[in-house]
């Protein structure tokens, strides 16, 4: 599936115009709000340490799912194989990495 | 048990093969930043001596961290999500929580002092940085030491470049006094003085050493290379040797990259001065990730040109020329290969054509171990031990099955042999990772995939992430019943019922052991049945009917005990104790439970050990020993803290119970007082406290049904069992945390007691007593 997607243009570096969502999943069942913060650190550093080679990748941000242990995290890359680095540099597996389509906010979506 | 050792040790730092010579001013150097520098990063090009300085400073500096220093020897990992596990790994520690595997690490050293080495960083840089910068937040007193290349990079990253070892200036001063005294020439000195006793540097060769040292750029591993030759050559025939192999070389002060070409260039020298069959063979050790006992290297790298018989020959060979390192601290003797040595080799066995060739015979190298541990047999113990120092060609092995996905099914093959080893000993996440991949490279209706399914379903259900479990688990039952596989049925089947136990919903799941016990019995096969009247006696415990439970619980537990597996005897002896404990039967569930343990400090199956421990501190409650009681809480609780999984919640309100009545019968104080003391116990305190009560009980014979045995003590018919069950005296050591003097006396007193004269004639004194008394 190609990942079509609507991020804001200002929400990311110039030059960036290439670039896809995607959405990792990992179960984290214990996960604590803690632990949840260093893996966005972990995250976040490895995507600006694979970005400063040349090759941008963004790390956007999480969503946890506390009853079901799972997180979403969300990715802007220029492949999905860039967004696999990042989270093997970044020591945390995951269950699934796929592309995303991100929907326009309802104020901006055709015909409202 | 070796990981427990190695916690004792507070360190894992190799013995050193060779002496250390010169580098005065680098250690001078590393030591005045580590006062300072929590990340030092040590850099370099290939065989500088990174490691070697590393190590030195690390062990002088070891005092000053009161928690260990821990050597982390990254060079065989290639997958980046594996670094974590290796430095769980270098601690002594099992990942066996559904936690994120580096929070658990952070969250264990966050109140400890220690000093981590990470070792060759280089191919691994962005992960290390990543493990590096997450735990020095995280944990104040922590340092590490890093060497790698190139820097890691990180903010607060020290880095400290090692150059080559001093030399001489070319044509300076050439008198063996003054030459002597640059590192290059002690070293090539030193090295050359092992191989040819009486060498020596003196007005007559003084000037040739010199233009060796000059040629080799100084660095370290060059010159060892290079000094092992001057046992049949001199050194002007060893210079023109280097001269013909790569005539460019040696100005002796020259970048990084061209040290990288003079190194590689000696290396390949000394590839063409070895015979047919030692280049052969340092082609082949280079499928080895980690190191290799000396069996493997004869079961992977025979062949046609190299025969069967010659393998050891060819490699102590190796050995003498230091292209090959022999560690004989461990037994059986290790050998490794230095990274860079290493990769020349494999570049030779592509050469050679052979490297496809050569991971199949790793893989079935490593197969045949994992297929003792699947084999549930007395081989059991020493098959954990064996898995446990080849993780890093585990981890290989099970790669390349993930990269060729025609290997998959074998790597599905690999994982079914391991299943108990990673259920005890984790890591659980990793292992479901790799099942995840296997299982995608394998057919959607195949019993490898099947396979991979349960698996992966007992791997969730241990973490507790049961919802998975279950959807994997019936998936691999669909499997089975559309292939009509009637094995994988009863795995599947199994993997349900675990999870369903796990969730504590168990109606109407009795059904699901009918599939086990059939298959289990149509094919003979003890560990399925066992297995599934482990599950019904749990069904039944839960259903409250206890005596059922206690019957099949027993049934399950004499079929086991035949077969010589300890892993699921530890199990049922738990789970038929728990039972026993709610009959009332109280004695014997205390028996049950120490014997419980027993198998699982000889596996050293943590998680398993805590849910014994547990059963015994709930035993202790109900017979009003509250104090002991108390301090098994406090025991399994620092068990619990240290694999940082929980207990169960269907344990939950039990445990709670034992808790709130030992605390009013001690009062707050003298319970937390005991608490305290099982929280702070030694593993060999505690492995003491959970076997044994007071000395007067404890001195109690325990086979009442036998007079002979009435008068051993407890002590000595648990060594008389261990001895039955083929376990050596190191082995009854280490199980039980004792000295291998005390097992030796405890042996001597039980043949004078017993009137025998041998250990074979106390093993059928065992066998006469017919089941153990405990059963």
């Amino acid at each position: 599936m190609q990942g079509r997607r609507t991020c804001r243009p200002c929400a990311r570096p110039p030059g960036w115009l290439a670039v896809k969502l995607f959405l990792v999943e990992r179960r984290l069942p214990t996960i604590t709000e803690r632990e949840l913060d260093m893996l966005q650190s972990a995250l976040t550093d490895a995507s600006a340490r694979l970005s400063g080679r040349g090759e941008p990748v963004r790390y956007v941000r999480s969503t946890f799912l506390p009853v079901q242990g799972r997180l979403l995290s969300y990715f802007e890359a220029m492949s999905a194989e860039a967004v696999r680095t990042v989270n093997d540099s970044a020591l945390a597996p995951f269950t699934s990495l796929e592309p995303a389509i991100e929907l326009p906010e309802p104020s901006e979506a055709p015909g409202v | 048990m070796a990981g427990t050792a190695v916690k004792a040790r507070r360190h894992n730092l190799p013995v050193e093969l060779t002496s250390f010579v010169g580098r005065r001013r680098e250690m001078g150097e590393v030591k005045r930043l580590l006062t300072t520098a929590r990340l030092l990063t040590l850099t370099g090009s290939a065989g500088t001596g990174k490691t070697r300085l590393a190590l030195r400073a690390a062990a002088e500096v070891a005092r000053g961290f009161a928690d260990g220093v821990w050597l982390v020897s990254l060079a065989p990992i290639e997958d980046p999500l594996l670094v974590t596990q290796a430095v769980f790994t270098a601690l002594g520690l099992q990942d066996v929580s559904s936690r994120w595997s580096l929070s658990t690490l952070s969250d264990h050293l966050a109140d400890k002092r220690v000093l981590l080495i990470l070792d060759n960083c280089e191919h691994l840089l962005d992960g290390c940085a990543v493990l590096a910068s997450t735990l020095l937040k995280s944990c104040p007193d922590l340092q590490v030491i890093a060497t790698s290349r190139q820097a890691l990079g990180m903010t607060g990253e020290v880095r400290m470049r090692v150059p080559p070892l001093s030399l001489p200036e070319d044509n300076g001063v050439t008198t063996p006094e003054r030459v002597v005294s640059f590192d290059a020439v002690a070293l090539l000195l030193d090295r050359a003085s092992a191989v040819l006793p009486g060498f020596t540097v003196d007005p007559s060769n003084a000037a040739s050493v010199v233009s060796l040292c000059r040629r080799l750029d100084g660095i370290p591993l060059a010159l060892e290379l290079a000094a092992v030759r001057l046992e049949g050559l001199t050194v002007d025939q060893l210079l023109a040797g280097l001269e013909r192999e790569s005539p460019v070389l040696g100005t002796g002060d020259r970048a990084a990259e061209a040290r990288q070409r003079t190194l590689e260039a000696t290396i390949g020298w000394s590839y063409s001065l070895l015979d047919e069959h030692e280049r052969r063979l340092w082609a082949r050790l280079s499928i080895f990730a980690g190191g290799f006992e000396a069996g493997a290297a004869v079961q992977v790298c025979s062949g046609p040109e190299l025969p069967v018989d010659r393998v050891i020959e060819v490699l102590a060979s190796l050995v003498e020329k230091s292209i090959i390192q022999r560690d004989m601290t461990p037994q059986p003797p290790r050998y490794s290969i230095l990274e860079m040595v290493r990769q020349y080799g494999r570049q030779r066995l592509r050469e050679f054509g052979e490297e496809e060739a050569m991971q199949a015979r790793h893989r079935d190298w490593i197969l045949s171990l994992a297929g003792v541990i699947g084999a549930h047999d007395e081989r059991q113990a020493e098959a954990f031990h064996r898995i446990r120092s080849e993780l890093d060609n585990l981890w290989s092995a099970l790669d390349s099955c993930r990269r060729q996905p025609d290997q998959a099914v074998l790597g599905a093959e690999i994982c079914f042999q391991l299943i108990d080893y990673w259920l005890s000993r984790g890591p659980l996440t990793d292992a479901r990772r790799t099942l995840d991949s296997l299982a995608a490279l394998t057919e959607e209706y195949s019993v490898p995939r099947a396979r991979c399914l349960h698996m992966g379903a007992m791997l969730a259900g241990v973490q507790n992430d049961v919802a998975i479990a279950r959807e994997m688990a019936e998936e691999a039952l669909r499997i089975g019943h559309k292939l009509g596989d009637a094995q994988v049925v009863c795995w599947a089947s199994g993997a349900l019922l675990f999870a369903a136990i796990a969730e504590g919903k168990i109606e109407g799941i009795l059904s699901l052991t009918e599939p086990m016990l059939s298959y289990a019995r149509s094919t003979g096969n003890w560990y399925a049945e066992a297995i599934a009247l482990n599950y019904t006696a749990l069904i039944q415990l839960a259903q409250g009917a206890v005596d059922e439970a206690v019957q099949t619980a027993e049934e399950a537990l004499a079929r086991c005990r035949r077969s010589g597996d300890i892993w699921v005897r530890g199990l049922l002896l738990n789970n038929l104790a728990e039972a026993l404990r709610r009959r009332g039967d109280l004695e014997q569930a205390e028996e049950l439970a120490r014997e419980g343990a027993v198998c699982k400090h000889t596996l050293d199956d943590r998680r398993g050990l805590a849910g014994v421990v547990e059963t015994l501190a709930w035993v202790a409650c109900d017979r009003g020993a509250a104090e002991r009681a108390a301090t098994l809480l406090g025991r399994a609780q620092r068990l619990r803290e240290s694999i940082a999984v929980p207990i169960l919640d269907t344990h939950q309100a039990r445990h709670e119970a034992c808790e709130q009545s030992a605390r009013s019968l001690l009062g707050r104080a003298a319970f937390a007082s005991a608490f305290q003391r099982g929280m702070a116990m030694s593993d060999e305190e505690a492995i003491a406290f959970e076997l044994e009560q007071s000395p007067a009980e404890s001195a109690r014979p325990v086979a009442p049904g036998s007079d002979s045995s009435a008068r051993l003590t407890r002590r000595e018919l648990e060594i008389a069992r261990l001895i039955a069950e083929g376990l050596t005296t190191r082995q009854i050591a280490t199980a039980l945390f004792i000295s291998e003097r005390t097992v030796e006396t405890h042996v001597t007193n039980m043949l004078n007691k017993l009137g025998l004269n041998s250990r074979i004639q106390l093993t059928r004194w065992v066998a006469g007593l017919g089941e153990p008394a405990h059963g």
